[in-house]
């Protein structure tokens, strides 16, 4: 029993099954799910933290190192994914009509002293705000001063061209046929470029932590995870800004055939849950194979001690740039999927406390496993989705049958206090988790040893042959 | 080129206004990690509960400032000593790793209760005020005399208060009867209005002293030449005082003290003090309590200076500047918290005040853009570049303990 707890495929066999009995059935069976709609999304937001989960540990489990800025990995692949399916591409010298009142301009262009603006409007759509003029200012002065004297009775528009390129969308949105990633193949593109952006910031991150171990490595992945932070709140143009790149039924991609604005997207959630739960799979195989490979054993030999692993003749550096990119490429694919599962992306999902949570999920369940992984992500965002609910009076009321009048609720800030009591706990009195890596390597098993024992070929042979 | 001198001296009054505040906090930091190598992540907590216990003292409880500093320096110095004695003492023996995630475990404990207790973001009034409560309308009397008739009856407002101190029962207030009346001071009953203490006029308003430079040309006002006017406000110079003194105590204390110097040992090398009788674990102990009660009285001289933003995650940025602030003068070093705690402030007031105006300088035709924002990020850009760099901070030594 305790060997059968030990083993990763087992609790991957177990987590599948309860995902595949409590998701949605598939459409010839009704489309209903035991769990019901919220416990779907429950289901999914799980899934998503397994695999955020699974790529932290290659870096925190396996090689080591306390990494707290993994939220910009989560937040940037959110960004990809939902920026590219907001973008569209322009062809030059086309015109719309864009109200009036949607045109900004900056300081500059109202006094018009930096530069003149003659010419067309050329305007660059801001998912913040309306539409930024870049060039032609004049002309849009004029129209609003001429709007002032007729009293504007009625929003005007003003005819403008779109700034040629890949932008984001000005006016109609394309049709999603035509959308380069609008459709399956287009998405699962998506995906991978947001894992390829996220596995080169990991590898970009890496060259100044590289040299760094311990608590400066923390400090370090913190700070660099504010410093994207704030870029994210901040570069309005890029993502959206505080109030984010929000995604609808035009612009979520079709998924193996199914569209999100028909039949209330319950084909689509069907088949949105089984890609999520196939990216699990993608993660748990990606990370075990890792893990067994010999640069899952240089990694573990980095975690043993650095210095040690260097005289053995592992290459460090190559190592753990290698661990930062695989653990990258993770964060990217979940935050594409996360981006899909909540429609609105903002810098909320690069805060601090999301690196912390996933790190909690690896202290829960024992760092440096994936079942650790898999199962603190399952515990814990499980205990979040249930304290969401204690936070509803009304739920608390129904479900404990109280009385009527009872207010008896526990507080959404008590997420937080839960949190770090469970850190504290954990390390003060199992810092190993709650399913621990063995010492060493798991013992070999009964047929292991028999097959050993048969082979004719020593298991040691001076000399560097076997 | 020419200067706007006004503008220059009031970025420089807020850079050294900042700088203080981080060093009160970086000490904290650096102590603790000069002597069990932990970065104390709760430490910026401790800092917010200090801004957060003083407000409420000062505000609710009417207590003069002068009282407020000791009391908050106590209850953060008993919150250092909880801690240490309840999160960090039982980890002495294992991993360091352990003992950072505790400390994170720690900081979102602490950030939770103040969120769970205070849900609403607390500020310090700039004014006095009285605010009936309890009842929707009270009766307000011409005179402080139980029994004497009635004047009017005044809503739940806010108005300024008039204490008398021989009248225990009642709280005069200036308060405004009718609309479009001058208002008259009533008497009103001192159980049925709340007294909110706001910072005294003296402190708030006060200048120190005033300086006028001739400001550039372009900014002329109706073809009078323009000058620019730095006043330096008393609260600064107050935030100055306080931080100084508290530093060149604390700098007595480690040095010339029988504590400090058992402290000093014990950041040297833990084995050998115990040996030489060194009370480690009373060492320890101490110098939490030390580095919180200084983190509170930075957030005293916060609430002082900036008056709002009290919320429960306040600690968070200023505790990570001012860690990167005693890494960047050398973490270990008093010293060295001061000087990189002083250049972290610079680097964020001067960036907040200058990034824009450099970037339109150096680059023409960037209009909009706003750097402002950006100020924090240059401050951990600092601390990256200095770990990767210098570990050993600006004031330290090559071959000390780089983590």
């Amino acid at each position: 029993m305790s060997k059968l707890l030990r083993n990763d495929w087992a609790w991957l066999g177990v987590f599948l099954v309860a995902f595949v009995l409590f998701g949605p059935l598939p459409p010839a069976l009704g489309m209903g799910a035991i769990v019901g709609d919220f416990g779907v999304q429950v289901l999914l937001t799980i899934m998503i933290y397994m695999i955020f989960g699974v790529g932290l540990n290659i870096v925190i489990g396996y090689t080591g190192l306390l990494d707290l800025g993994y939220a910009s990995f989560m937040a940037m692949g959110a960004i990809v994914v939902a920026g590219g399916l907001v973008l569209t591409l322009q062809p030059e010298g086309e015109t719309l009509q864009v109200p009036l009142d949607d045109l900004r301009l900056t300081q500059d262009q109202r006094e018009l002293e930096a530069n003149a603006n003659a010419g067309p409007v050329v305007v660059q759509y801001r998912p913040d705000w309306g539409y930024d003029v870049v060039s032609g200012a004049e002309a849009v002065i004029a129209a609003k001063q001429a709007e002032g004297e007729t009293g504007g009775s009625e929003p005007k528009t003003l005819s403008v061209q779109p700034y040629a390129g890949l932008v984001l969308p000005v006016g109609q949105k394309m049709a999603k046929g035509s959308h380069p990633f609008g459709s399956t193949g287009g998405f699962f593109l998506l995906l991978l470029i947001a894992g390829v952006v996220c596995a080169a910031f990991g590898v970009l991150r890496g060259i100044p932590t590289l040299r760094l171990t311990g608590d400066y490595y923390a400090i370090v992945t913190l700070g660099i995870a504010e410093i994207v932070y704030l870029v994210i709140q901040n570069e309005g143009w890029l993502t959206g800004g505080a109030f984010g790149i929000k995604l609808d039924g035009e612009t979520i991609p079709q998924l193996f055939g199914a569209d999100p604005t028909v039949d209330q997207g319950k084909i689509w959630l069907f088949n949105f849950y089984y890609v999520v739960l196939a990216a699990l799979l993608f993660a748990f195989v990606f990370s075990k194979r890792l893990e067994l490979s010999r640069l899952g054993r240089s990694w573990a030999a980095i975690k043993a001690d650095e210095v040690a692993a260097m005289a053995s003749g592992i290459d460090v550096k190559k190592a753990k740039m290698l661990a930062f990119l695989a653990s990258g490429f993770l964060g990217g694919i979940g935050g594409g999927l996360y981006a899909l599962k909540l429609t609105t992306v903002t810098h909320a999902q690069a805060e601090v406390f999301e690196s912390i949570i996933v790190v909690c999920f690896l202290v829960f369940g024992g760092m440096g496993t994936i079942r650790g992984a898999l199962l603190g992500a399952a515990a814990l965002q499980g205990l979040a989705e249930f304290l969401r609910l204690l936070a509803d009076p009304f739920w608390v009321r129904e479900t404990f049958h109280l009385a009527a009048d009872s207010e008896l609720a526990i507080p959404n800030e008590a997420r937080m206090l839960i949190y770090g009591l469970m850190l504290v706990l954990l390390m003060r009195f199992r810092p190993q988790g709650i399913l621990p890596p063995r010492a060493g390597s798991d013992p070999p098993t009964d047929e292991q040893l028999a097959e050993w024992r048969k082979a004719k070929t020593p298991l040691y042979e001076v000399g560097g042959k076997a | 080129m020419d200067i706007d001198w006004g503008y220059f001296l009031k970025t420089l009054c807020n850079a050294l206004s900042e700088g203080s505040i981080y060093a009160l906090i970086a000490v904290g930091y650096t102590m603790v990690y000069g002597i069990i190598k932990l970065i104390n992540f709760a430490h910026g907590e401790v800092y917010m509960i200090g801004a957060m216990v003083s407000v409420w003292l000062f505000v609710e409880q009417q207590l003069p400032l002068l009282a407020v500093i000791p009391l908050s320096m106590l209850v953060c110095a008993g919150l250092g000593l909880f801690l240490d004695t309840v999160a960090y003492k039982p980890l002495r023996k294992s991993t360091r790793l352990a003992a950072l995630i505790t400390a994170i475990g720690m900081s979102l404990i602490l950030q939770g209760v103040v969120q769970l207790i205070t849900p609403n973001y607390h500020a310090l009034p700039s004014d006095t005020t009285a605010t009936v409560v309890g009842e929707e309308k009270v009766e307000a009397l011409a005179e402080p005399r139980a029994g004497a008739e009635a004047v009017a009856k005044v809503r739940p407002d806010q108005a300024r208060p008039v204490t008398d101190a021989s009248n225990k029962e009642f709280v005069g207030v200036s308060w405004r009867i009718k609309a479009g009346t001058d208002p008259v001071t009533v008497w009103l009953p001192r159980d049925a209005v709340k007294i909110e203490q706001g910072l005294p006029d003296v402190l708030d308003r006060s200048v120190v002293g005033e300086v006028a430079f001739a400001a550039p040309a372009q900014e002329d006002v109706d073809g009078e030449p323009a000058i620019s006017i730095f006043r330096l406000p008393l609260k600064d110079v107050l935030v100055w005082i306080t931080a100084f003194a508290m530093m060149g105590g604390l700098h007595l204390l480690v040095q010339k003290t029988k504590i400090g110097k058992a402290m000093r040992a014990c950041a040297l090398d833990q084995t050998t003090a115990s040996l030489m009788g060194v009370n480690v674990n009373r060492v320890i102990a101490f110098t939490f309590m030390v580095g919180s009660a200084m983190a509170a009285v930075a957030g005293i001289l916060y609430s002082i200076k900036v008056g709002g933003n009290i919320f429960f995650r306040m600690g968070y940025y200023p505790g990570v500047i001012a860690f990167a602030a005693a890494v960047l003068g050398g973490i270990g070093h008093l010293k060295g918290a001061l000087v990189g705690a002083m250049l972290l402030g610079f680097a964020s007031s001067f960036w907040q005040g200058y990034a824009n105006w450099g970037l339109h300088t150096l680059v023409p035709g960037s209009g909009g853009k706003d750097l402002s924002p950006y100020n924090f990020a240059f401050c951990f850009l600092v601390m990256i570049v200095v770990i990767v760099f210098r570990p050993y901070g600006l004031l330290g030594r090559a071959g000390a303990d780089r983590a």
